[in-house]
C-alpha cells in the first residue's frame, strides 16, 4: 500500500507542482495517475521512490515513510519502468533484467533463473533473448523487456510511467493485455501514469485524474465515467464517456441463452470476454439484429440483442439513481 | 558491366608515374644529390619493361565480369606489383653503383655512393597497393573466405617482407642509413614511445578528472573546455620555450622546500573552497566571481607543481624501467608483457562465452592477470626509482632537478605533450558523458543504483566509445609533436628529423619519420583493438551484431 498525505512538491522558482495531494493506493490494485500535461501525476510518481524529495507532507510506503529508508534500498524495492524505456544499450537483456537482483547481491545461479523465469513471463524465449542485446529487438520487445526488469527482485510495489508509450497502438493493446494477465498472478502495488484516458480505464482499478497539481477525483473507472466530478474531469474524459463505460462490462453478462441458427464459417460473431463496446460495434455492423456469441473455443453461447442490452443498461441506469 | 574503377585508377596511377617520373636516384654519397634514372631507361634487361606493362594490365581485368575470377586477377596482379617496383630497382641499382663512377661523370667526388628510391617508387607503391586492394574488395564482395582474403591482401608484403630480411633491399639508402644507426634509431623510438605513453598516462588521468568535472559541474564546464582549448592554439615550439625557464627555477629548487610549498596552498586551496561554500549562498555578483577566481588560482599551484614533478619523474623512472638492462627488471618487463596478453586473451574469450559459470571464471581471470600486470608495473617503477634515486644522500638536500625537473631535455617536452593531450581528453569525455540518454541514467537512478554504481556500470560503458576516441586522437596527435620535443633536447625521433634537415639528408629525415608513422598507425590500430576489447558490443558502431 502506498498513501500520500498532503503531499506537496514545490520545484525551484515557486511552481508548485504537486499540491496537497491525498491519495492511497491500495495493495495489489493499479492506480492510474492521468491529467493533461503538467499536471503533476510523473512528479507524484517520482515522489514514491524519493527520485525528487517532497517539499512537506509524507509518503508510507507500506506503512513506512519513505523517507526513514535509505534511497538507494527503498528504490530497490520498488519495481521501475519508464516511458523510454531507458534499457542500458550496453548490457545484453538477461543482464538488464539481472540489474536490481545482482545490486541486492543475489547468487548468480539465483539471478540465471529469476531472468529466465521473468523473461519466460512477459513472453520472451530466454534461450532467444537472453544474451541479445536491446537494439536488436523490437519496440514491442523492448518494453517487454523493460517490464520485466522493473519485477527483476520481485518489488511489491512497482511504478511505471507511460511503460507501453512508445510503441503503435496494436503492439500497445497486447502489452496491456499480456501486462494485465500478469497481474491478475502478481497483484502488485501499481502506480501507473498515462495521458491515455482509454489505458487508463483498460489497466485501472482506480483512476486519480489531476489538474495543476491537484486531485480531481479519484474513482473506480466506472464512477468515474459515469460521475465526472465536474466539467474538467467531463471533457477530459471525452464525449463518449457512455460509449467507454460499455469497454468495462463484458459480453458474458448481458448475453441471452443461444436461441437461432449457429454462425456461418466466416461470419461475424462476438467472443464471449469481449467487450459490450465491441458488441454494439457488431451490433452495428448487423444493423441491430442478432449477433451471435462465442466462448474461447469458437462454439455458440448465446446470442446478444439490442433488447439484451437496452434492459442491462435499464438496469445499471437505475441503480446508478437510487 | 561494373567496371572495377578502383582498379583502374591504381593501374593507372601506377603506369603513369612508372613511364613520366624517375624511379631511383643515384647519389655519389651521403650529402650530394643524385642522378634520377627512369625505369624504361635501365638497360640490360627486359625485366624493366614488362613491369611496365604489368602496371598497365589491371586496365583490361577492371573490365571483366566481377567476380572471384577478377578479384584473384587483380590482387595476384597487385602483389607482383608491389614486389617487383622495389625489387628490381634494387636489382639495377647494383649495376648503377657498380658503374658510378662512369655515369657521373668525371669531376664529381665518389664516397660511399647511395641509391635513392624516387617518385616513381613511392606512387608506384600506391599504385600496386590500390590494385591489391580493388582485388581484395572484389574478393570480398564474392563472398571468398577471409583466410583466403587475408592472404590475398598481405602476401606481396609478406614476401617484401623476406626479401628485406633477406638483404635483397639494402641497397637503398634509407636501409644503409639504418645500418649506420641502427642502435640509435632503437634508443631514440623508446624514448619516443615513453613521451607519448607518459604523458597520456598522466593526461588521461587530469583530462578525464577534468571531463568529469565539467560534466558534473555546468557552471565550470565552459571555462574548463575554454581553457584546454587555448593550450591546443599555443604553437609546440612557443610551448616549449615558455616552459624553459620556470622549469629551470624550479629546478633549483629543494625538493623538500617545495613539498612545503605544495601542502600549504592545498591546504589554502581547500580553505577558499570551504569559505567559498560556507559564503556562496550569501554573496552576490562581483564577489562571489572574486572569490571563485581565487579558489581557482589557489587550486592550480598544487595541480601544476604535481603534474610537472610527477610528469617529469615518471618519464626519467619509466625509461630506466623499460631500457634498463638489470636482471630483475628485464623479468618484469616479461612479466609485464606476458600479463598484458593473458588479460587482452582472456577478456576476448570472456566477452564470446555466454553469462555462466564459466564465463565468470574467465573474468575472474581476467581481473587476476590485469592485477598481475599492474604489480608488475608498479614493481618496475619502484625498482627503477631506486636506480634513479640511487645517488642521493639525503631528503633534505634533494633538489627537484635531481627529480628530473629540467628547462630543456625530457621534462619540458612531456609536461608540454601532456597539456596537448588534454582537449581531446577532456572533450571527449565531456561529450561522451553528456551524450548519455538521460533516459537510461534515470532508470539506473530509479532502479536504486548508488551514484558511484551508476557511473561505473552506466555512464562510463556508454561514454566509453567516445572516449577511447579522444585518447586515440590525442595518442596520435602527440606522435607527432613528440618529434618537436628534439630542439630543446629531449631526444625522441625528432633527433634524425632535425638532423636530416640541417645536413639536407633525406634519408636521415626518412629514418627518423618512417618510424614516428608507422608508430602512429601502430598506436591507433592498437587503441581500435583495445576499444573492441573494451566496448560492449551492444554500442558498437558497427551492424555486426545486428545481422548475426
Amino acid at each position: 500500500m502506498i498513501e500520500f498525505e498532503r503531499v506537496v512538491k514545490d520545484f525551484a522558482g515557486g511552481v508548485r507542482a504537486v499540491d496537497t495531494l491525498d491519495l492511497i493506493v491500495e495493495k495489489g490494485e493499479i492506480s492510474v495517475l492521468i491529467g493533461p500535461s503538467g499536471c503533476g501525476k510523473t512528479t507524484s510518481m517520482r515522489l514514491v521512490n524519493r527520485l525528487i524529495p517532497l517539499t512537506s507532507g509524507r509518503i508510507t510506503v507500506e506503512g513506512r515513510d519513505n523517507r526513514e529508508i535509505a534511497p538507494e534500498d527503498l528504490r530497490r524495492k520498488i519495481g521501475y519502468a519508464i516511458q523510454q524505456i531507458g534499457l542500458f544499450p550496453h548490457m545484453t537483456v538477461g543482464q538488464n533484467v539481472a540489474v536490481v537482483p545482482r545490486l541486492l547481491g543475489w547468487e548468480e545461479t539465483r539471478v540465471a533463473k529469476r531472468v529466465d523465469a521473468l523473461l519466460e513471463l512477459v513472453g520472451l524465449d530466454p534461450d532467444i533473448h537472453r544474451d541479445v542485446y536491446p537494439r536488436q529487438l523490437s519496440g514491442g520487445q523492448q518494453q517487454r523487456v523493460g517490464v520485466a526488469r522493473a519485477l527483476g527482485a520481485d518489488p511489491p510495489i512497482m511504478l511505471m510511467d507511460e511503460p507501453f508509450g512508445a510503441v503503435d497502438p496494436i503492439t500497445r493493446a497486447v502489452l496491456q493485455d499480456e501486462f494485465l494477465q500478469i497481474q491478475a498472478t502478481i497483484a502488485k502495488t501499481v502506480v501507473f501514469v498515462t495521458h491515455d484516458i482509454d489505458e487508463a480505464i483498460k489497466m485501472g482499478d482506480r483512476i486519480a485524474v489531476m489538474r495543476e497539481g491537484k486531485l480531481v477525483q479519484y474513482d473506480t473507472p466506472q464512477d468515474l465515467l459515469a460521475r465526472p466530478a465536474d466539467e474538467f474531469v467531463r471533457a477530459f474524459v471525452g464525449a463518449d464517456r457512455e460509449l467507454k463505460r460499455l469497454g468495462l462490462v463484458r459480453v458474458r453478462d448481458v448475453m441471452s441463452a443461444p436461441g437461432g441458427e449457429p454462425p456461418e464459417p466466416g461470419e461475424d460473431a462476438v467472443p464471449e470476454h469481449a467487450s459490450v463496446r465491441d458488441a454494439l460495434s457488431a451490433l452495428v455492423g448487423r444493423a441491430f439484429g442478432e449477433t451471435p456469441v462465442v466462448d474461447a473455443d469458437g462454439r455458440v453461447c448465446g446470442v446478444i440483442t439490442l433488447e439484451a442490452l437496452r434492459a442491462a443498461l435499464r438496469r445499471e441506469v437505475e441503480e446508478r439513481a437510487s | 558491366m561494373p567496371v572495377n574503377r578502383v582498379a583502374v585508377l591504381g593501374s593507372l596511377i601506377a603506369g603513369l608515374s612508372l613511364f613520366f617520373l624517375p624511379l631511383v636516384e643515384l647519389k655519389p654519397n651521403r650529402l650530394a644529390s643524385g642522378t634520377p634514372f627512369y625505369l624504361l631507361q635501365l638497360e640490360g634487361d627486359l625485366r624493366y619493361p614488362v613491369l611496365f606493362v604489368l602496371a598497365l594490365v589491371p586496365l583490361v581485368l577492371a573490365l571483366r565480369p566481377p567476380d572471384a575470377v577478377r578479384g584473384t586477377l587483380l590482387a595476384g596482379v597487385g602483389n607482383a606489383l608491389l614486389f617487383l617496383t622495389l625489387y628490381l630497382p634494387a636489382v639495377a641499382g647494383e649495376a648503377l653503383l657498380l658503374d658510378a663512377a662512369a655515369i657521373l661523370g668525371e669531376g664529381v667526388r665518389i664516397s660511399n655512393p647511395r641509391l635513392l628510391p624516387s617518385a616513381a617508387l613511392a606512387l608506384g607503391l600506391f599504385g600496386s597497393y590500390t590494385v591489391l586492394y580493388a582485388g581484395v574488395r572484389d574478393l570480398a564482395a564474392a563472398g571468398v573466405g577471409r583466410g583466403a582474403r587475408a592472404l590475398a591482401a598481405w602476401g606481396g608484403l609478406a614476401l617484401v617482407l623476406l626479401a628485406a630480411l633477406a638483404g635483397r633491399f639494402d641497397i637503398y639508402s634509407i636501409l644503409v642509413e639504418f645500418d649506420v644507426r641502427g642502435q640509435q634509431l632503437a634508443q631514440r623510438t623508446v624514448e619516443h614511445v615513453m613521451f607519448v605513453a607518459v604523458a597520456l598516462a598522466i593526461g588521461l588521468v587530469l583530462g578525464v578528472g577534468l571531463g568529469l568535472w565539467a560534466h558534473r559541474d555546468r557552471r565550470v564546464s565552459p571555462v574548463i573546455l575554454y581553457l584546454v582549448g587555448i593550450i591546443q592554439t599555443i604553437p609546440s615550439l612557443a610551448l616549449f620555450g615558455v616552459l624553459l625557464v620556470p622549469l629551470a627555477r624550479l629546478g633549483d629548487q629543494r625538493a623538500m622546500a617545495v613539498a612545503v610549498v605544495f601542502a600549504l596552498t592545498l591546504v589554502a586551496a581547500a580553505a577558499a573552497l570551504a569559505l567559498f561554500r560556507w559564503l556562496a549562498p550569501r554573496l552576490r555578483g562581483a564577489g562571489r566571481q572574486v572569490l571563485l577566481l581565487a579558489v581557482a588560482l589557489l587550486t592550480a599551484v598544487p595541480v601544476a607543481l604535481l603534474t610537472v614533478v610527477l610528469a617529469s619523474y615518471l618519464f626519467r623512472v619509466s625509461f630506466i624501467a623499460f631500457t634498463s638492462p638489470v636482471a630483475t627488471l628485464a623479468q618484469l618487463r616479461t612479466l609485464m608483457l606476458v600479463t598484458l596478453l593473458a588479460a587482452v586473451v582472456l577478456q576476448v574469450l570472456a566477452r564470446r562465452q555466454r553469462p555462466g559459470v564459466a564465463r565468470s571464471w574467465l573474468v575472474r581471470a581476467t581481473w587476476l592477470a590485469s592485477a598481475g600486470l599492474v604489480v608488475a608495473l608498479v614493481s618496475a617503477l619502484v625498482l627503477a626509482s631506486q636506480l634513479f634515486l640511487a645517488r642521493v644522500e639525503s631528503v633534505s638536500t634533494l633538489t627537484v632537478r635531481e627529480l628530473g625537473v629540467s628547462g630543456i631535455g625530457p621534462a619540458p617536452a612531456v609536461i608540454a605533450l601532456t597539456l596537448y593531450s588534454l582537449l581531446p581528453l577532456v572533450r571527449n569525455t565531456y561529450a561522451g558523458l553528456v551524450n548519455v540518454d538521460p533516459a537510461v541514467i534515470d532508470a539506473g537512478r530509479g532502479m536504486g543504483m548508488s551514484a558511484p554504481q551508476r557511473f561505473m556500470q552506466i555512464e562510463l560503458p556508454l561514454a566509453l566509445p567516445v572516449i577511447m576516441a579522444g585518447v586515440r586522437n590525442a595518442s596520435v596527435a602527440l606522435v607527432g609533436i613528440a618529434a618537436i620535443a628534439t630542439v630543446i633536447g629531449a631526444g625522441g625521433l625528432g633527433d634524425f628529423i632535425l638532423g636530416g634537415i640541417i645536413n639536407t639528408s633525406i634519408d636521415q629525415i626518412l629514418l627518423g619519420a618512417l618510424p614516428a608513422v608507422l608508430l602512429a598507425v601502430f598506436l591507433d590500430a592498437v587503441l581500435r583493438g583495445g576499444e573492441g576489447i573494451l566496448v560492449s558490443p551492444g554500442i558498437r558502431a558497427s551492424d555486426e551484431v545486428a545481422a548475426s
